[in-house]
């Protein structure tokens, strides 16, 4: 005897959804002190460390450790302190010796005292050079470097990114209490500077490499039309040699942000850090010291040097209106969001037109020209 | 059998002629009714002018004497009738092959009652004689299969119990028994899940076989239970043990209406998971790689399709499971948690039959029958393949979006009966599966087992199974994003193994099992080559793992009498891990890491680097307090050489095993529980508690930051870890009447604790810490009612505590943005699940002559609608952090299902 059995089936179709989750709304701990900073050895690095309170999930604002005595102790007893900028930012240019192992020291204002273990100095090889590419998408910067013998494997980058941001109109002339005037020589609103420090942590390490060789190694990306390359457009790259610990803590962090809590993603791992309070072990401290010697290298790359790259924001209407000088003085006084663009040169009229067309400052950025520009 | 019908209506036709004036046997009769509590069936004109000697002394004896050279003969049967007739006109000769092997040449086979004992008291109630007088002795051993009577299937766990004495033996998974029983008239009692149980008239005259076929219970509703042997729950030595039929699997209502045979698991207390729709299972608080999974003896390493949404065994072929969560037999070993045990049907025996079915996600098939005319040889073949990649348009992961996937199975098991004495067994398995992400990276794993066996029973008491076999898993991904970084990313793991399992069954009171295993192990812990000319990925292939394990276990299940059970075994297992291979020396006592390397060594080819041996007890006690209530108690220990390991919530195919070597040391398990099962009432209902303990020691876990593809110092990535889960387990069953089902309480808790000294880091400060499936509270509820023959309502019901997850506590900013602080690890838990599935079965109509029969089948998933997690995830919004959860069942899904069998 044979049989076939048929089975039909018909199912209406499962669909997921997202709702969202109500996190724990435990105390804020804000007990935990955050450390972000590295010992920079050599003459001409800057030391700046800042100090924070762990803020809780819903807070926007930020919580910086005012009034903390911070130190770098060396070994032998020597001390060198850091100002108080007052922002929560701790800052000064030390010239700090290479050849003896050093530490850091806080001291916050509620009497706890944190300190990070000694640790020589890490030697990091000179940046070769920092490279760009012009991709379809923008443009890639990279990093090379080549290192000497016994030099770490694991390295960190930093960055800082300059970029002269220009006004639309060149004025000459300002706005004082109703009247145009002649805006007095090197009080130029034309020319402004704007500075960004990276957004991601990048490391990397040449432990599976042959040879302690570092290059093509992807440091930042500016995007197709970005206004960075507008005019000038400068990078300040520092590379910094890391233990194989200081290395665990910043991939760890890197990881840990990029966690979505899946069931296929890896775990939230244990943040390890070397920064203990020394006199109660109940506190806990965020961030991972090193010391080493900062080597760095800056490039300039010119609007000219890329393909096709606008050299300002065509969409942004700038458009101005000219008036004779007294109508112009009437406009503006009573339209706050205007300034004079333009001398017209035909009649002695003004051309006037909104303030983020001819105040650089307004879009950000400084009007100081940096030292190395 | 038809030709027991007439004697029957005889018999009662009989009856009704009796003579209304008192004759002296008429008083006899009543006398001995009232002296004996029986009931006497005869015919008044045979009886007529019978003389009454005496009525004092046994009944036997009585009647022996009064009819004593009147042609007449008597039969009291089990039920306390006693049946008087002129023996030769109620002879009935046993319907031709009404017993397969009736006709085989083997001597003990059974033969026809003598014509001059002639009774019968039901259908299928005949007396066999076993065995051939003039034995010396006063016992004899019976041994013989139970079948299915419809397709020859063996049924195992059935129990075979002598009527009127404690006696008992139950079936093993080739439906094989052995039973001693006193020579004379004895009456067996034969019942199994789902089949109508039986009970057969024996005249032990010596040592013989019996071989007996059980039909199917012809209310199907039973089947829909899950009923482990009628009495052994109590009765039966072993504890922890869960046994699921196919039917029973096929009565849960199915996500999609695919029936699943690993989520069906999921509603039998002790057995957790991390999430609904997540391959891995934990059993009593146990990691998933502790977890052996047998099909048919081949190991299966990864039992999931498509991320685990589905079971990779088609259910199609599956006869059922067996999950031993506690009192591990001997026998078996490897794994430190649990041990699953899937069989597969063996063919039908009797003929061909072959199935199709199609559903909304696979297309299987199944064919099986026997081969030749002698139908000694059967075969069995289940395929199946999907095509559901429409499916993953409606997962809400937009990375799913896009994706291709395929998987399929097939299953090939091949017996043969050479003789009563000798089976052999073949068989096949083969599992692929492939997804696809966008177009850059395929992934894909596959199955392939294979193993023979072969039964050979030496003596009726004395049996050994010998099987060979090899199995493996493999995964790759390729990777195709551009030429620049194209590669192939391999692992793959194999073994090769032999074992010899012998069954010695002294008496009915005394049971040994003894026998031997090797494993061969060869791991290939990962390669990664480059495909492309211009590709940068380096080429690297770790150095391959060599590994054998040999065991040798001595186990004896002794009862004392019949309160009081004992069951003692001891395996011992012997490690090997040898070379070639290059490893690391670090210095003693400090953290493995690239600093404390003081040294390397190679060793050659076959050059010993570490050993690991050592004994595990298996020990089991049961002491009946009443006959309807034991206690019983079991205390094991295990050992695991083979680790996985997982930096994920759930398991992913992707995951990798690692075998044990000079820093990795064998995973070592204990449990003790305890357990009281008793029978309330008469309606068979079961109730049961069982409570247990048990720890292990260097279960493994990674290292913060760890990375665990193609990592060649995996030692320094990972850590030790110490485990311990306790609970209590609650069950009432009620298998029979309108409403059945079964009610279930789990109190349950997976602790685990990371303080390796030479770690360099622990975990939540070195303290116990809940683990990933630690889930306290476990509730389900399993109900079926029928309301007549043709329509019946499932409803399944489940609760349980949401798993731990760590979740962010704070936010700080650093490496230039924000980032997240996590809380200690699971220190807070997801919402509770609750989950209640309904389906109705409506089937047509019964009538036999019907061409075609369907069936209906409407359901529900997720009635309530509620929106259980699949996933918890953070994102940064702004400057803030959400939470959000992933519901992938979270509205009520209804399905219907139509069957439709052609006969």
């Amino acid at each position: 005897m044979r049989y076939i059995a048929i089975l039909f089936s018909l199912t209406i179709a499962a669909m997921g959804c997202t709702k969202s989750l109500e996190l724990p709304n435990t105390e804020p701990d804000n007990s935990i002190l955050v450390v972000e900073g590295d010992i920079k050895t050599g003459s001409s690095s800057e030391n700046v460390f800042k100090l924070s309170r762990l803020k809780p999930l819903f807070e926007f604002d930020e919580i910086p450790e005012l009034g903390a005595q911070v130190e770098i102790v060396a070994e032998d007893g020597r001390k060198w302190t850091l100002a108080d900028s007052k922002n929560g930012e701790y800052k000064n240019v030390l010239g700090l010796p290479t050849n003896i192992p050093l530490a850091l020291r806080i001291q916050t204002k509620n009497g706890k005292t944190y300190e990070s273990p000694f640790q020589s100095s890490i030697e990091s090889p000179n940046i070769d050079s920092v490279t760009f590419q012009q991709e379809e998408t923008g443009v890639r910067l990279y990093v090379h470097s080549s290192s000497t013998s016994n030099s770490s494997k694991n390295y960190r980058w930093t960055y800082t990114e300059t970029w002269e941001n220009r006004s639309r109109y060149e004025a000459f002339h300002d706005f004082v209490n109703g009247d145009i005037v002649p805006r007095p020589f090197g009080d130029q609103i034309y020319r402004c500077w704007k500075n960004e420090t990276e957004k991601n942590i990048i490391v990397n390490n040449t432990a599976d490499l042959d040879k302690d060789v570092i290059s093509y190694q992807p440091i930042a990306f500016i995007p197709n039309r970005s206004e960075k390359f507008y005019t000038r457009y400068s990078i300040l790259v520092q590379q910094i040699g890391l233990t194989k610990d200081a290395y665990d803590y910043w991939e760890i962090l890197r990881k840990n942000t990029e966690l979505t809590g899946s069931l296929f993603d890896p775990q939230p791992s244990k943040m390890p850090t070397n920064i203990k309070c020394t006199n109660d072990p109940t506190k806990e401290a965020v961030g991972y010291v090193s010391v080493g010697r900062v080597s760095e290298k800056r490039i300039f790359i010119m609007n000219s040097d890329l393909n096709l790259w606008p050299s300002r924001n065509e969409e942004a209407s700038c458009s101005a209106f000219e008036f004779p000088r007294f109508q112009a003085e009437r406009f503006l006084s009573q339209n706050k969001g205007f300034l004079p663009a333009y001398l017209v040169t035909a009649g002695g009229g003004f051309g006037v037109a909104p303030s983020g067309c001819v105040d650089c400052r307004l879009n950000g950025g400084i009007n100081v020209e940096p030292v190395y520009w | 059998m038809k030709k027991i019908i007439p004697l029957l209506s005889l018999l009662l036709l009989s009856n009704g002629l009796l003579a209304q004036n008192k004759a002296p046997f008429d008083s006899l009769v009543n006398v001995l009714e009232k002296q004996f509590s029986v009931v006497f069936y005869y015919d008044k004109t045979q009886t007529d002018g019978l003389s009454i000697p005496s009525t004092s002394g046994k009944l036997d004896e009585i009647l022996k004497v009064t009819l004593e050279g009147t042609g007449l003969s008597f039969y009291r049967d089990y039920y306390n009738r006693v049946f008087i007739s002129r023996g030769s006109t109620l002879f009935t000769p046993l319907p031709k092959n009404f017993f397969a092997v009736a006709n085989g040449p083997n001597k003990d086979t059974i033969l026809p009652i003598a014509p001059e004992e002639t009774v019968v008291a039901k259908v299928d109630n005949k007396v066999y004689i076993i065995g051939t007088k003039g034995g010396t002795g006063t016992t004899a051993v019976i041994s013989g299969y139970v079948r299915d009577g419809k397709n020859g299937e063996p049924l195992s766990a059935t129990s075979i119990t002598l009527e009127g004495s404690q006696t008992g033996v139950s079936t093993d998974a080739f439906g094989f028994f052995s039973i001693t029983v006193p020579k004379g008239r004895q009456a067996i009692r034969i019942s199994s899940i789902g089949m109508k149980e039986i009970v057969r008239q024996l005249n032990v005259q010596g040592n013989g076989s019996l071989n007996m076929e059980m039909q199917e219970e012809v209310r199907s509703l039973k089947a829909a239970v899950i009923i482990a042997q009628k009495q052994s729950n109590v009765r039966g030595m072993q504890m922890g043990v869960e046994r699921l039929s196919i039917r029973a699997i096929k009565n849960i209502p199915a996500v999609l209406g695919e029936t699943d045979i690993l989520r069906s698991l999921q509603t039998l207390p002790g057995v957790t998971t991390v999430g609904e729709g997540t391959a891995g299972y934990n059993v009593r608080g146990g990691g998933a790689d502790q977890n052996l999974i047998l099909l048919n003896d081949m190991t299966i390493y990864n039992p999931t399709h498509l991320f685990g949404f589905f079971s990779a065994v088609d259910p199609e072929v599956v006869r059922g499971l067996e999950l031993y969560k506690s009192a591990i037999p001997e026998r078996l070993g490897g794994r430190i948690s649990s041990i699953m045990d899937i069989s597969t049907k063996d063919g039908n025996a009797k003929k061909v039959t072959a199935s199709a079915g199609i559903g909304p996600l696979t297309s299987k098939f199944t064919a099986e029958g026997p081969i030749g005319k002698s139908k000694k040889t059967t075969f069995l073949v289940g395929g199946r393949t999907t095509y559901s990649n429409w499916f993953l348009k409606y997962l809400p992961d937009a990375t799913f979006k896009d994706s291709k996937v395929g998987f399929s199975d097939l299953m090939v098991h091949l017996s043969h009966e050479f003789n009563d004495k000798d089976h052999i067994y073949l068989s096949g398995y083969i599992s692929n599966d492939m997804f696809r992400l966008n177009p850059d990276s395929t992934y894909s794993y596959a199955n392939k087992n294979v193993r023979f066996k072969w039964k050979h029973n030496f003596t009726n008491k004395f049996y050994n199974v010998f099987s060979v076999g090899m199995d493996q898993y493999d995964y790759s991904i390729k990777g195709r994003n551009n030429p620049q970084d194209a590669f192939d990313l391999g692992f793959g793991i194999k073994q090769w193994s032999a074992k010899s399992d012998f069954k010695y069954a002294t008496s009915n009171k005394n049971e040994v099992n003894f026998g031997l295993q090797y494993v061969l192990y060869d791991l290939n812990p990962g390669s990664q080559k480059p495909t492309d000319a211009a590709s940068l990925a380096r080429e690297k292939i770790l150095q391959t793992e060599k590994a054998s394990e040999a065991s040798l276990y001595l186990g004896d299940q002794y009862r004392l009498n019949n309160k009081l059970s004992f069951q003692a075994g001891v395996r011992y297992t012997y490690y090997r891990t040898g070379g070639p291979r290059k490893s690391y020396i670090y210095a003693d006592g400090k953290p493995r890491n690239i600093e404390n390397v003081v040294d390397s060594m190679m060793y050659g080819a076959g050059q010993t680097i570490q050993t690991y041996h050592g004994p595990e007890f298996r020990v089991s006690a049961r002491y009946l307090i009443t006959p309807r209530t034991s206690l019983k108690f079991s205390y094991n220990t295990l050992r695991q050489y083979i680790h996985m390991i997982t930096n994920t919530t759930a398991i992913s195919p992707t995951d990798i095993w690692k075998l044990s070597d000079q820093f990795i040391k064998p995973q070592i398990g204990q449990q003790i529980s305890l357990g009281l099962y008793t029978q309330p009432g008469d309606k068979g209902d079961e109730f049961s508690i069982e409570a247990y303990y048990k720890d292990n020691i260097n279960y493994l876990d990674y290292k913060s930051g760890a990375k665990l593809i193609l990592n060649e110092t995996l030692e320094r990535d990972v850590m030790s870890t110490k485990g311990k889960a306790y609970g209590i387990e609650v069950l009432y069953k009620k298998p029979l009447g309108k409403l059945n089902g079964w009610l279930s309480y789990t109190y349950l808790r997976s602790l685990l604790k990371v303080d390796d000294p030479i770690a360099g880091e622990t975990v939540n400060k070195g303290n116990f810490y809940p683990a990933n499936f630690d889930k306290p509270h476990i509730a389900s509820l399993v109900a079926n009612y029928k309301f007549n023959q043709r329509v019946s309502i499932s409803l399944t019901s489940s609760y349980s505590t949401g798993r731990p997850v760590t979740y962010p506590l704070g936010v700080f900013n650093m490496g230039g943005a924000q980032r997240v602080f996590y809380s200690e690890r699971n220190a807070f838990r997801i919402p509770d699940f609750f989950r209640t599935d309904v389906s109705m079965i409506i089937e047509n109509n019964h009538r036999l002559t019907q061409l075609l029969h369907g069936s209906w089948t409407f359901g529900i998933y997720n009635i309530t609608g509620r929106d259980n997690p699949y996933s918890v995830y953070f994102v940064t919004d702004g400057r803030q952090i959400k939470g959000y959860q992933l519901s992938v069942f979270a509205t009520p899904i209804p399905f219907v299902t139509f069957n439709l069998k052609i006969r």
